[in-house]
């Protein structure tokens, strides 16, 4: 039997032809990003007392981005794992996060969040609880992760600044860490509103959490206001000043994988604040800088003793741009 | 765009571009090698979904899609494989060879084809689909199954010189 021979024996042998059926499964099974869901337990409060009833909800796997719910017929929720600098994304594997998802507990809703990194061989994450004053606000609480939710045996990553309860309605935005440390912050991002909600992107957030806007700026250095203005409004996700005397320095919340950039102060408000060298800069806008709470500004200095003018840029400035 | 990106990123229209470019023929490989459809669906739809999970091993810039599917499907296929006891001894699912009487014969070709390839060696028998029924070179079947160019070709030189001889009584009826 020569090869042609054999080549048209073994051709007789024919498979049948996939189902068309396949492809409605797999795209059934696509994972579509996850909207709010109404869920059982979720109905009100008018059936609170057979919500009660019901088991612990769902153990979702893949919710490293994002998920949305309701806590009640009137307010919904997102919530937006972020992660910051870009370097931490490194540590923390996304695949490894988890919920319990949400069940009633003597009149409060509760749940636990948690991520598990191979690298660090830790978890992170916190339990929340949430209890509605009947009026449409909730007092959200965190607590340390219960570690009864945990799929690995691993230590938990010790949150330092553990919140205080505050009180959220439609409109309340906040942050809750999973991890905080001087190497990367993990952290959701919640959104409260009265309407259905889309999920943003975490590349959305990621890049309004990251943006510094400075209105109507004025620079101080070790406490002295330092004359002249430059600009009424200037924002990115790097902003940069030359000082009379002192030289140029760019700023940014998130470093990206830039080296120059070192942890140098923070933004809280209006108050941008860090340290180059033995002096402390400080820039006072007339409106917030950075959403959230106080968080690290990383920065770049250039010392140059020959400038002579307040100036503002949104990105580095022209004198920088050899930096780059 | 990449399409992969694109399907990670939540695009349906781009992963069911994705199933409907390459599915055919990743469903006939994964039949030839388990000989069960339900088995082959299931192979199929989980290496689609495998694409889209983080930290799963796609990667373009170490081969291509069609070889990395084809290599996800020929894992999952063995695994199911050795996890049956009978998974050699299985018996192919039924498929309807009812035929009129002059494709008797091309039918019960296919069935002792289909017995033959089944009895290779399996190391021969997955360079054997692939490379006749799959068509895919030598060097893509190495990035498949891991093997240099010159192991891939010993294996399916000694895979067709076995069916040589198995089949070549059937030659004759072929003709």
């Amino acid at each position: 039997m020569n090869d042609r021979e054999l080549d048209e024996i073994l051709d007789s042998w024919k498979t049948p032809a996939a189902p068309v059926s396949l492809r409605a499964r797999v795209r059934a099974d696509f994972p579509r990003a996850p909207r709010p869901r109404p869920m059982r337990w979720m109905l009100g409060f008018a059936v609170a007392a057979t919500l009660l009833a019901l088991p612990t909800s769902l153990i979702e796997d893949n919710v490293g981005l994002g998920d949305g719910f309701q806590w009640d017929p009137h307010t919904f929720v997102v919530r937006v794992r972020m992660m910051h600098p870009q370097s931490a994304r490194q540590q923390w594997d996304i695949s490894g996060a988890g919920t319990t998802g949400a069940r009633w507990v003597g009149g409060k809703l509760q749940g636990s969040v948690f991520m598990f990194s191979k690298q660090r061989n830790e978890n992170c994450g916190y339990t929340w609880s949430t209890e509605p004053d009947g009026n449409g606000k909730y007092v959200f609480t965190v607590l340390p992760l219960d570690p009864a939710v945990l799929r690995v045996q691993a230590p938990i990553a010790r949150i330092q600044h553990m919140p205080p309860p505050r009180v959220v309605t439609a409109g309340s935005s906040f942050d809750v860490d999973l991890y905080n440390s001087a190497d990367g912050r993990v952290y959701d991002h919640y959104e409260i509103a009265s309407h259905h909600l889309e999920i943003p992107t975490q590349e959305s957030m990621a890049q309004a959490h990251a943006t510094l806007t400075l209105t109507e700026p004025n620079v101080y250095v070790n406490g002295y206001l330092i004359p002249g203005r430059d600009a009424l409004k200037v924002g990115g996700p790097i902003v940069s000043v030359a000082i009379p005397s002192y030289g140029y320095f760019a700023v940014a919340l998130d470093p990206g994988l830039d080296p120059r950039f070192i942890k140098a102060g923070t933004v809280k408000g209006n108050i941008l604040e860090f340290a180059a060298g033995a002096n402390l800069f400080r820039v006072e806008s007339s409106a917030a800088i950075a959403d959230g709470g106080e968080r690290p500004i990383f920065a770049i200095a250039q010392p140059d003793g020959r400038v002579t003018s307040v100036n503002f840029a949104g990105g580095f400035l022209p004198a920088m741009q050899g930096k780059q | 765009m990449d399409l992969v990106k694109a399907a990670r990123k939540g695009e349906e229209a781009a992963f069911l571009e994705l199933f409907d470019v390459h599915h055919a023929p990743l469903f006939r490989f994964a039949y030839r090698m388990t000989r069960s459809i339900a088995d082959s669906e299931d192979i199929v739809q989980d290496c689609f979904l495998s694409l889209l999970r983080p930290g799963t091993g796609y990667d373009a810039r170490r081969g291509s899609l069609r070889t990395y599917l084809f290599g996800a499907v020929r894992n999952q296929a063995l695994r199911r494989l050795r996890a049956s006891e009978s998974g050699r001894q299985r018996a192919p699912e039924a498929v309807d060879h009812r035929s009129p009487e002059s494709e008797a014969l091309q039918a019960e070709m296919a069935g002792v084809v289909e017995r033959a390839v089944g009895e290779l060696p399996e190391t021969q028998r997955e360079v054997l689909i692939l490379a006749h029924y799959e068509q895919l070179s030598l060097a893509e079947i190495g990035e498949v199954m891991g093997l240099d160019v010159g192991a891939v070709k010993s294996r399916l030189q000694r895979a067709r010189a076995g069916l040589r001889e198995t089949l070549s009584a059937y030659a004759t009826k072929a003709e």
